[in-house]
């Protein structure tokens, strides 16, 4: 197989984390995941921004994964390859913590969870509402799988 | 005059979509720049989970006007990656074709607004007019100006014949000479360069500090673009450059695309000259396995990325998707600061900024009538009817092209 | 007294410079839609405007001062008819010329933009105001430049009257050849003065909406309008009057010649707004100290010289 330098990236961040095997697999050419605790969630992204070099977080995924709230963050390196880092928390308390100390773009994908889902990011300030209208209700996520599809009724739309 | 804070939008008549930035003001002198965003959210990514594939690809399509091939294209490869459904070679040259011819409309259509932001409305006109000999081409190809719908999940849905590639050609030899022609007005015309060179900097470090892609990367030399770091499509085996620029400027991003317009010629014809015999789709299962997949797609204004879950089902579990314009948002902020009121809108502009992706995500509401049913067409221009009869005004009598209209 | 009420009300004055305004509004619209290869509005586009903006309703915000917001259309207005007596139409004299109204024209001209800043002023509204304050650092920037373009000119003709100056060009029409650097720098300060691209800086759309106009509508706007397609009649014939020698003794001839440098100048002036994009306010005001004024200084330096030498 020509998987060389995924096989490469996966064996470093095996041995660094000393992580089981199946934590980390190689998908395709260019695509590997890996799923981490959330505890070693940030030791993790700086080993990733600094020792691995890459240099773009492409986006955040959030994702109701049942009791689990699930985030995915796709990191990307200029020779293409693509790691996907995947840390989970239960429903009652989905906090994380921000990645904007790498990764300074972030804070737009990191909202957009906490409105969709109803994530808690530590270090960003949780007022702002994106996409989610300013009136928009509070504890409604539209991307929570049980959110009941009727739209909320929308306070003081238009103002600003 | 003290500090001024100007909103500019959500509407204003710099921008085509509503977006709103909140600019501080010292006489002419930009301080302070916010970015409000979610003007656009329609909640496609919750409407993805309780539709079919076949069905999302169409919502995908419509998440934007112009990149609509760039996103129903990323969807399509996560689907099909998990699906481990490989598309004929034939249909692989097809979508990056009309890939090509998307990113051709999506350049000619940035440069006129470009003129137009800094005034120069002559190169707006001009180049809207070849820009539509672009869009009547894709009509002929596809039967659409935009929303081409010629994906399908395991393929395309229409083969291009050798008259149709002739026609390509043809059209291709016309954008040619007009690039060149533009390529001249936007390295040699006094006042446009006055008011691009040294506008909106943003150097390569701050480029990769706030994760900027596309071409606003490309013109601060970062070499970046996913269609050669991370081929798709048939792009693996077409020869084309990545062009970067060291301006790091307006000008470097009017530059750079204007150069990738001879690009998209360039893998044109290879496109046309190699396109492989053979089937144009293959069979797609109705169910898709369990699995996930992350696809990248350069569209015109940069990397598009989309994320697809699945649960076994013909429906996905979860559509992720991330439009160009939001991963350069936290860039755009950095560059206003500093510059002047006037170069506002261009600064803005030289994104490429698409609001209506980045945003992408609330469904149609009745709110007349509670429900949050759709309205159909005949049902909108009933509704329109009586709300314009009930508020005095009563069309009906008045004859149109022979019809009534009221 | 019949006469004078006939020429202030109908021609040349208002009825005759309304309906001219309107026809090279047509004009510079026509040809700008040409230029860019578009096919242009027909010929009654700018009247249709004007009715359909007449017939409008008149918006005050309610921050404004009322009597301001609403007198300083006709204010604009009326100083550009005023200005429009003191330019010959049919021949080579205007119709009240006195030693030292080419000063008066100018002074007259630079009123409608003082009202567009006041009017923009008291609108109180955050685009109207930054549009006002764009309009009153160009109006310093041009205003020089242009004086002293015509300035020259007037200088080798020895008189300050503007029928006096148009007589001694129609007389020794070579003398106008020394003056093309001083019709450049016109032109181009002119272009400031009409508010047009590269100088449309105090209305550019993109940035501030419509500037000092941003709340004006209706009646109100259209006044506006029609001071502004006015001020450009004025304005391309002062420039025509005192540049362009090509004048006849017979009435009939003397309008069409007049007809012909307008809408030559009209031309110019289209051509130039569509090959250009819009200036930055401290761009335009760096440029029109460093280059224009030396360019009218230098005008004003031939015609000493010239003048120099024709005495001798």
């Amino acid at each position: 197989m020509m998987l060389e330098r995924e096989e490469a990236v996966r064996r470093q961040l095996i041995e660094w984390l000393g992580c089981p095997e199946d934590k980390c697999r190689v998908q395709r050419a260019r695509r590997i995941w890996l799923e981490v605790a959330k505890e070693d969630f940030i030791k993790v992204v700086d080993f990733i921004a600094n020792t691995l070099k890459f240099g773009m977080l492409c986006t955040i995924t959030g994702l109701d994964a049942g009791e689990e709230i699930q985030m995915i963050y796709h990191f990307a390196r200029d020779d293409g390859i693509v790691l996907n880092v995947k840390q989970s928390a239960p429903k009652s308390d989905p906090v994380f913590e921000t990645v904007t100390g790498h990764y300074q773009g972030a804070t737009l994908y990191e909202i957009e969870t906490m409105n969709l889902l109803g994530t808690s990011v530590k270090g960003i300030p949780d007022d702002i509402r994106y996409p989610l209208p300013d009136g928009w209700p509070e504890g409604q996520h539209p991307l929570r799988k049980d959110w009941n599809r009727e739209v909320p009724e929308i306070k003081g739309e238009g103002e600003c | 005059m003290g500090k001024v804070v100007i909103p500019i939008g959500p509407q204003h008549p710099a921008l085509k979509e509503p977006e709103n930035f909140v600019i501080t003001l010292d006489g002419e002198k930009v301080v302070a720049a916010a970015v409000n965003l979610g003007y656009n959210h329609r909640g496609i990514e919750k409407a993805c989970e309780q539709r079919t594939y076949l069905q999302d690809i169409y919502l995908i399509e419509r998440i934007c006007g112009i990149c609509s091939h760039a996103h129903s294209t990323a969807f399509i490869q996560a689907a099909e990656e998990i699906a481990e459904v490989e598309i004929p070679r034939r249909a692989a040259f097809i979508r990056t074709l009309i890939g090509e011819l998307e990113r051709i409309h999506s350049h000619f259509l940035w440069l006129g607004v470009a003129g137009h932001e800094v005034g120069f409305d002559t190169l707006f006109m001009y180049s809207w007019r070849d820009r539509e000999l672009v869009l009547d081409l894709v009509a002929k190809l596809t039967g659409n100006r935009v929303n081409y719908g010629i994906n399908t999940l395991g393929g395309v849905r229409r083969d291009i014949s050798p008259e149709e590639a002739a026609e390509i050609r043809k059209v291709i030899g016309a954008l040619e000479e007009r690039t060149k022609y533009y390529l001249g007005i936007a390295s040699e015309e006094t006042t446009l360069i006055s008011r691009f060179l040294n506008v909106g900097r943003l150097s390569k470090e701050d480029a990769l500090r706030l994760g900027a892609t596309g071409p606003v990367a490309r013109a601060a030399d970062i070499k970046r673009d996913v269609r050669k770091d991370d081929p798709y499509a048939a792009y693996g085996e077409i020869p084309f450059d990545v062009i970067t620029d060291t301006h790091a400027d307006v000008l470097g991003r009017t530059l750079v695309r204007v150069k990738e317009l001879m690009e998209c010629y360039k893998i044109i014809r290879y496109i046309l000259d190699n396109m492989p015999e053979g089937l144009i789709s293959v069979r797609f299962p109705r169910r898709v396995p369990e699995g996930e997949a992350f696809s990248r797609y350069e569209a015109p204004r940069g990397e598009d990325v989309h994320y697809v879950k699945s649960n076994g089902m013909d429906k996905p579990e979860r559509v992720k998707v991330r439009a160009p314009t939001m991963a350069n948002a936290a860039s755009v902020a950095h560059m206003l600061s500093g510059g002047y009121l006037a170069d506002v809108p261009i600064v803005i502009a030289a994104i490429d900024p698409c609001f209506s992706c980045t945003d992408r995500t609330i469904r149609v509401r009745d709110i007349f009538r509670g429900s949050d049913s759709v309205l159909d067409w005949p049902a909108l221009r009933d509704y329109s009817i009586r709300w314009y009869r009930e508020n005095g005004l009563d069309f009906s009598g008045i004859k149109l092209f022979g019809r009534e209209i009221g | 007294m019949v006469m004078t009420i006939f020429y202030i009300l109908v021609f040349p004055g208002f009825l005759f410079l309304s309906a001219y305004g309107l026809a090279v509004e047509f004009v510079d619209r026509k040809l700008y839609a040409r230029f860019q290869n578009r096919k242009g509005p027909p010929w009654f586009q700018p009247f249709a405007d004007f009715v359909k903006l007449i017939s409008k309703e008149t918006i005050i915000p309610a921050e404004a001062d009322r009597r301001m917001f609403k007198s300083l259309p006709v204010f604009a207005m009326t100083a550009v008819l005023t200005a429009s007596l003191y330019i010959p139409v049919w021949s080579t004299q205007s119709l009240f010329p006195f030693e030292g109204d080419v000063i008066v024209i100018l002074y007259l001209l630079t009123i409608p933009t003082l009202t567009f800043f006041l009017g923009g002023w008291h609108s109180s509204s955050l685009y109207s105001t930054l549009g006002s304050v764009r309009v009153l650092t160009q109006l310093f920037a041009y205003e020089v430049p242009l004086l002293m373009a015509i300035l020259g000119p007037a200088l080798l003709a020895g008189t300050w009257s503007l029928s006096g100056v148009s007589a001694f060009y129609a007389a020794n029409p070579i003398y106008a050849l020394v003056n093309i650097p001083g019709f450049v720098a016109a032109m181009i300060a002119a272009q400031g003065k009409l508010e047009r691209v590269p100088f449309d800086i105090p209305e550019a759309e993109t940035e501030i909406v419509a500037g000092a106009f941003t709340e004006y509508g209706g009646r109100l706007l259209a006044l506006f309008r029609m001071t502004i397609d006015i001020e450009m009649v004025v304005v391309a014939a002062l420039v025509s009057a005192i540049f362009i020698p090509l004048f006849s003794a017979n009435p009939w001839l003397g309008f069409l010649f007049f007809v012909i440098k307008t809408l030559f100048v009209v031309f110019l002036l289209a051509l130039f707004r569509s090959v250009m994009a819009r200036l930055r306010i401290e761009q335009m005001v760096r440029f029109c100290w460093r280059v224009l004024t030396p360019l009218a200084l230098v005008q004003i330096l031939i015609d000493l010289i010239v003048k120099g030498f024709v005495q001798l």
